[in-house]
């Protein structure tokens, strides 16, 4: 005997389908069946998966593509596509029925099934006599010859009495019967966590469900031998019959980009290459030389084998626009780091200082797709979306999805509500469980925490949530990857609504359109381009000159640059700025480009755990000889020194060494990025190290590379993305050098981005001898701003620093500034402006040249009678005599711009002599190595690094500038309290100088002082 | 005379209604639900750092053995109203601000008493009796007495200088005044009260609404301030959390001798018996069982209670850890001598409640069950006797099922031929609480025409389980 399943709901079926599609479509193929069809509720999201594991696993299994819908709860049929046309009207009435409601329903209407004119449908009576009489009607008028009733069996209560009326049914109205599955399982195992699924869905515990939850296990994918006792022959044979009417394939489905790119008359590699040919003109204006135009063909030659020109004509197209709107624009990515992508303007990226890149451009072999994301200044990545919307409109434009799936979390916490576990309970597991303690897993460790593994309830939890992690929960918009087609997006795939208005998203995510080589654009957003945009402005406004990214890059690189990176100056130097970015920069010492695109990609979690950063130092010191061990492994390896610092490196490695095949390596690739969450990087192990064996590495080295392979996961970095990225490292810190002023200011307007919170920056202009002066009513626009003062220019702070002060009343209070300025607080008071807006203004002292003091300004606006004009002239007497002393008005500057030009909080401490005897931040260097200090300051970072385990970076800022203190875990243990708790600290403790005179604290003693300054809001970034 | 008011601000009475949790030497706090926050806590979290106001993650990453309770506003406010009951004895002008104080009109006492400390000495010893922390304060207001004693003065004084002077230097967090105004307050350089009775009333009131001079008047005194004071309460209800969770009913008698001495000081301060009591115990995940014990005749002490409840406690099945107790009386009536006639009328009126607790009272609680109907697949689960409480059970439609009439206390082996009339349906869930069961269950039929419900297991084992009538 035969069957194929035509009705399998996986756990797209959002709380509902208890497997995941490849499990599903790997089981089914275990047990023999033809075929199986993936029908999840008004949904495809879950094919691709199953298509792509039945791709990876060379199975025999057929995929059907199909879904179930419900309409008014009494019709309830399953549709499957036997062509792609039928597959397009499906995408169609799905994407209707989502499109008609909030994000994650459906509403189907009547019409939608009157339009399906070649899925096949299979009809599940409800069992009601009247409507499945009335439905068996409308069926059989508009889905003739076309219509089966498919018959579950699940052993149920009275199934007897249903069987017979489906077989009346089909008497009656002359309809065939075939057998189906109304799989949600693909084994009964799976049905403790079907339980909790619907117990999630409801909102209430497993046990409080009753009736409401499966009785049984049956709905998994049944033994063949089973199948046979439960169902007559013929309606076995019946779905044979119906999976081989079905002969769509998802491999049918072709992209076509939109045509309008290309001009009429012309072929779209005519007219790409016209388009490289005047980049050429000028990219290159004093001539290309040939190895660079051997470069371009040999690229070219590729785009046409791979018909990749409409991608690289659509990005072209996007970024002419950016270029139009003078928005700052950086393409980066593997395809995105080729001459061709240079020519485009694409990227600024230039191929004469990095050769070295070039021979990574896409390769066939590989068998990847081209990659090239764009980021564009962050605030107005916006317009760039409208004008992709306007130019392709809503229906063939919509955002690639990303699935949220359970994590660690969000399981723990929803399987503890469905167990009926106290939800303060669960909290506290939540708040406890330490990921990262490498030496406690989380099962051991909850049992400290009090729940009993042994108990029976212990086991389900453990179990359910191991379970549960990685299943889909909804579908969400991806940062900013779009499909843009040919025709209307929804006869290739369903477009759903998104929680955003006016945002609709596929159902597939990026690894499902990678799998089907459908391509995708990725329109980022990024904060260090409008911060270095808005410099650009600021220097040709103040300095009369105009720069780009590639003015810049294009000089050789400027030793008085990586000298100020060398010496970790890099505050708010885009990817260099991190504390472990600095502490690694005196080390690495970069001198060139390609050394900031190793500094970038080496300080990652990947790196670091797959300890790949000390090899690399120490052969760059030369105190360790570089050896490969083979010609291979040195082409893959030798511009890192023999160490594979970046994701590309993995991946070739194992074709060159272990052999793989350029579809195994993708497959590699993809298993890294999500081996943390599922694991499938393990079944790569024996092929990978069985593979080098035979190619004649040892053992050792062939584990080595394993484990640094597992090490990388999903923190592996690309070095495609690094060299992007790195050209931006390298312009934020030129301009850095060149132009601090103008430099911190752009960073500052462009706020919130990076990594400093604007105190920190300001603090850094002021310690680069930048004079910052304060906010005043008179002075100051909304943003900031560089004005002359005594002979150079200044950062006068802008009244957007102003906690709690609207941009629109900032802009009304410049707006109505009298030419003279203000000169009277009553004129404050007349702008109409919220009272909070205008105390605001008081209490940042932004009033100061209006009034004695912040709180008598305030005073002043908190009466409201002069507000109105009439009474503009009654006298202003006032008998409040209030004044801060110099610690209130640091408080208050705190609390109203959260940092104080005037007074350090640790400067007044020293001064109420309460600090007792400590060293500076900047008398450190005094210091000796190895010797005791004692410091203080304000905790303004704590970081705990998934990498050096058990250690915390604190960073504490005094008057004088920041001191790096590291924190083991014992005496984190130890002092909790402190540690936790205080926002100024004191910390007794070892002076350590490493490698390029890093300079560290170690902890000994840390003492809490935040009692002495309590109120100080100083927000420090807490374990970011 | 001067008004003097007395003010008792209770800071965790939710930990001190607690059954024993200051001996307790793990950490407990009480946390509030929506913001994490800790509102209460006992020495030993105290000694490990934890403070008030500390978020749940912190105070958890101080000590490992954190047990957390939710904040319950009923749990003080009930405490409160037992603590103003109490005092009631030796003090008349009572209210209540819940849930964590009470203020006390004094000096309409002070001539009973003899003066303010005898007045005290006897206050306080009333109130040992509880076992509470609290901080006091006299005041010349409410609000000074209250400010006072949130600012843990713990004085009594009369001397309304001093007590003007220390409202002066209290700051104006801890006041009455809504935080918007606090805060605004601040802002202009005002943090004590002295520095806001400086001001200009005037200027004052052109930058603050009413309730800002409405609240300085009262809190001076020199308004007056309106209260309405507590009144005994007539019957007898009162719930304790328990710190453990109890599964044997050993353990409920310790925290039950609690409650019924309580319950003894109630009655007797009214000179009133009760024939009956009602225990309500709070089951995890479970409906709460409530057991009546009664006493025909009316008791008050404590002693007694305790022995009748024993008795009714040795039958009890807790069904789930109780984690609190409610007791509550019955009608209550004045302690006079029996004087039942004979021939009275009004008899065998008995309620259904009044005939379960008969029977329960005369054949033990175990005797008297009844049937209840759960919304489950597995038989056993789904019919069962459960404890008589009087409430009705669950309604269910049992439209898709056919089950018999008569169900088997215990499966029996099937011994007779039957033949299958219809079947299977399959059962195998019940894996979360430790019955499951895997059958398959057929309606099948004897040679002598009865109807049986069958089950087998999956070792093909037959059992019959109903009987169809």
């Amino acid at each position: 005997m035969a069957y194929a399943e035509l009705f399998c709901q996986t756990n797209f079926s959002f709380l509902h389908g208890a497997s995941h599609p490849q499990e599903m479509v790997l089981q089914a193929n275990f047990l023999g069946y033809q075929a199986i069809a993936i029908t999840d509720e008004c949904s495809v999201a879950g094919v691709v998966r199953a298509y792509t594991a039945i791709k990876d696993h060379n199975l025999s299994i057929k995929l059907i593509v199909g879904s179930l819908f419900v309409l008014n709860d009494t019709l309830r049929v399953v549709l499957l596509c036997p062509t792609r046309q039928a597959y397009a009207e499906l995408c169609r009435i799905i994407t209707h029925a989502r499109r008609r409601s909030p994000k994650g329903q459906y509403q189907l209407v009547e019409w939608d099934l009157k339009t399906v004119k070649h899925c096949l449908c299979i009809w599940l009576p409800n069992g009601d006599a009247q409507t499945d009489d009335d439905w068996a009607l409308w069926l059989n008028r508009h889905y003739a010859n076309r219509i089966w009733i498919g018959l579950q069996r699940h052993l149920s209560a009275n199934e007897q009495n249903y069987l017979e009326h489906c077989q009346s049914l089909s008497q009656r109205y002359h309809i065939a019967l075939t057998a189906c599955g109304g799989v949600l399982m693909h084994c009964a195992s799976r049905q403790p966590l079907q339980h909790v699924l619907s117990a999630i869905k409801l909102h209430t515990t497993v046990s409080h469900l009753g009736r409401r939850l499966l009785s049984n296990s049956e709905r998994c994918l049944r033994p063949l031998s089973k199948l046979d006792k439960l169902y007559q022959a013929s309606w076995l044979a019946e779905s044979v019959a119906i999976s081989q009417l079905c002969t769509f394939n998802m491999q049918e489905l072709r992209y076509e980009y939109p045509a309008e790119l290309v001009p009429q008359g012309k072929t779209p590699q005519q007219y790409l290459r016209e388009l490289v040919e005047l980049g050429i003109l000028k990219r290159f204006p004093e001539g290309i030389k040939p190895e660079i135009r051997a470069i371009i063909e040999k690229e070219l030659v590729l785009i046409a084998e791979q018909a990749y020109e409409y991608f690289f004509l659509t990005i072209y197209d996007i970024v002419q626009f950016a270029q139009k709107q003078q928005i700052l624009y950086q393409g980066r990515g593997s395809a995105a780091n080729s001459v061709v992508c240079y020519c485009l303007e694409i990227t600024s990226v230039d191929p004469r200082q990095i050769n070295v890149l070039f021979e990574r451009f896409i390769s066939k072999e590989r068998d990847e797709p081209p990659d090239i994301d764009v980021d564009f200044e962050h605030q107005r990545r916006e317009e760039v979306i409208q004008y992709i919307y306007a130019k392709y409109g809503r229906e063939r434009t919509a955002i690639a999805a990303t699935v949220s799936s359970y994590r660690f979390r969000s399981a723990l916490r929803e399987v503890g509500k469905a167990l009926g576990i106290n939800e303060t309970q669960l909290d506290f597991f939540i708040k406890n469980i330490n990921r990262r303690d490498s030496g406690l897993n989380w099962q051991a460790q909850i049992a400290e925490l009090g729940l009993d593994p042994s108990s029976d309830k212990g086991q389900h939890f453990i179990t359910l949530v191991n379970e549960i992690m990685g299943f889909p929960r909804h579908l969400s918009q991806h940062v900013g990857g779009f499909i843009i087609s040919s025709g209307p997006l929804y006869q290739l795939v369903p477009v759903e609504n998104a929680s955003m208005a006016e945002r609709s998203v596929i159902q597939w995510d990026k690894d499902d359109l990678e799998s089907l080589g459908l391509l995708k654009v990725d329109v980022l957003a990024l904060g260090m381009l409008t911060a270095i945009r808005k410099s650009f402005s600021l220097i040709e406004a103040h300095y009369g000159k105009t720069l780009s990214i590639a003015d810049i890059t294009r000089q050789d690189d400027d030793p008085k640059v990586y000298q100020m990176i060398q010496q970790a100056d890099t505050v708010g130097v885009f990817q260099i700025e991190s504390r472990a970015q600095m502490s690694m920069l005196p080390r690495l010492k970069p001198k060139t480009y390609y050394d900031l695109v190793i500094q970038i990609a080496i300080v990652r979690p990947g790196p670091i755990q797959g300890d790949m950063v000390h090899p690399f130092l120490r052969r760059r010191d030369g105190k360790e000889p570089i050896s490969y061990p083979s010609k291979e492994v040195a082409s893959v390896l030798s511009r890192t020194m023999g160490v594979p610092i970046f994701q590309e490196q993995v991946i070739q490695l194992a074709m060159v060494a272990a052999g793989f095949s350029g579809g195994e390596a993708d497959q590699l690739r993809r298993a890294m990025a999500s081996w943390k969450k599922n694991g499938q990087l393990m079944q790569f192990q024996h092929k990978l190290i069985d593979g080098m064996l035979a190619r004649g590495y040892t053992q050792d080295y062939a584990e080595r590379i394993f484990n640094q392979i597992c090490g990388f996961g999903e923190y592996g970095f690309p070095e495609s993305h690094s060299a992007s990225f790195a050209v931006l490292a390298y312009v934020s810190s030129w301009l850095k050098y060149y132009y601090p002023a103008a430099f911190y200011v752009g960073l500052l307007n462009s706020w919130p981005m990076g990594f400093y919170p604007p105190a920190q920056l300001v603090l850094d202009a002021k310690r680069h001898n930048i004079k910052v002066l304060p906010i005043c009513v008179n002075q100051s626009e909304y943003d900031h701003v560089l004005q002359p003062h005594q002979g150079q220019l200044a950062i006068r702070l802008g009244l957007r620093m102003i906690k709690g002060l609207s941009e629109t009343s900032a802009h009304t209070l410049v707006a109505h500034r009298p030419v003279q300025g203000y000169t009277d607080i009553v004129q404050i008071k007349q702008l109409g402006l919220a009272k909070d807006q205008t105390e605001a203004l008081a209490s940042a002292n932004a009033l100061a040249i209006l009034a004695d003091n912040r709180y008598k300004a305030r005073w002043a606006l908190m009466e409201t009678e002069t507000s109105l004009p009439l009474l503009e002239t009654q006298e202003q007497r006032s008998t409040f005599a209030v004044k801060p002393n110099a610690m209130e008005s640091m408080l208050e500057d705190y609390a109203a711009t959260k940092l104080s030009l005037t007074h350090h909080p640790i400067t007044l401490l020293r001064q109420a002599n309460v600090l007792g005897k400590y060293t500076p931040a900047n008398a450190l260097v005094h210091k000796a190595h190895k010797s005791v200090v004692r410091v203080v300051g304000l905790v303004i970072g704590r970081q705990a690094p998934g990498t050096a385990a058990g250690v915390t970076f604190m960073t504490l800022e005094d008057d004088t500038g920041n001191t790096n203190v590291v924190v083991w875990q014992a005496t984190a243990r130890a002092q909790k309290q402190a540690f936790l708790k205080s926002k100024i600290i004191s910390v007794s403790g070892i002076l350590e100088r490493g490698d390029g005179d890093v300079t560290h604290i170690i902890a000994g003693r840390i003492t809490d002082l935040s009692h002495l300054l309590a109120s100080l809001d100083t927000s420090s970034r807490d374990f970011h | 005379m001067k008004s003097l008011w007395l003010y008792l601000h209770f800071p965790h009475l939710q930990l001190d209604a607690l059954y024993s949790a200051e001996q307790e030497s793990a950490p407990i706090v009480i946390l509030h639900g929506k913001s994490n926050i800790v509102l209460q806590h006992n020495k030993a979290a105290a000694d490990s750092g934890i403070t008030f106001g500390m978020g749940l993650g912190t105070a958890a990453a101080l000590d490992h053995r954190l047990q957390v309770l939710p904040y319950q506003y009923d749990i003080e406010h009930k405490k409160l109203q037992e603590i103003a009951e109490h005092l009631y004895l030796v003090t008349s002008d009572i209210c209540l601000f819940p849930p964590d104080g009470l203020l006390l009109r004094i000096h309409n006492m002070l001539t009973l008493y003899g003066g303010l400390t005898p007045y005290w000495q006897t206050l306080s010893s009333q109130l040992a009796h509880f076992n509470v922390s609290y901080h006091f304060a006299t005041g010349q207001s409410p609000y000074a007495a209250r400010l006072l004693a949130r600012t843990q003065w713990d004085r009594i004084s009369e001397d309304m200088k001093l007590l003007k002077q220390q409202i002066s230097q209290r700051d104006l967090r801890h006041t009455e005044l809504p935080s918007k105004t606090i805060t605004a307050l601040n802002r202009v350089g005002i943090h004590t009260v002295a520095a806001l009775l400086a001001l200009s009333l005037k200027e004052v009131a052109k930058r603050f609404d009413i309730d800002l001079v409405t609240y300085l008047g009262r809190l001076t005194g020199e308004f007056h301030h309106p209260v309405s004071f507590f009144h005994p309460q007539t019957h007898f209800e009162r719930y304790m959390e328990l710190l453990y969770e109890i599964s044997h009913t050993d353990s409920l008698q310790r925290p039950l001798e609690h409650l019924l001495k309580s319950l003894e000081h109630f009655l007797k301060l009214r000179d009133l018996l009760t024939q009956r009591i009602i225990l309500r115990f709070h089951q995890r995940d479970h409906s709460p069982l409530n057991v009546e014990v009664g006493s025909a005749q009316g008791e008050y002490q404590a002693k007694k209670w305790l022995e009748l409840s024993a008795l009714t406690l040795e039958s009890l099945k807790l069904q789930a850890p109780v984690y609190g107790i409610t007791l509550t009386t019955g009608s209550t009536h004045i302690r006079t001598p029996e004087k039942t006639d004979l021939f009275a009328g009004n008899r065998g009126a008995l309620s259904y409640l009044q005939l379960i607790s008969l029977l329960q009272a005369k054949l033990g609680e175990a005797a008297i069950r009844q049937i209840g109907l759960f919304d489950d697949f597995r038989p056993e689960q789904a019919n069962c006797y459960c404890a008589a409480s009087g409430e009705t059970p669950m309604q269910l439609s049992q439209r898709h099922t056919t089950r018999p009439s008569f169900l088997l206390a215990t499966p029996q082996r099937l011994t007779e031929q039957v033949s299958v009339i219809s079947g299977p349906e399959r059962i195998s869930t019940g894996w979360w609480d430790n019955k499951p069961v895997v059958r398959d269950y057929y309606i099948g039929r004897t040679r002598h025409g009865k109807w049986l419900w069958l089950f087998k297991t999956p070792q093909a084992h037959w059992f019959v389980h109903g009987i169809f009538s």
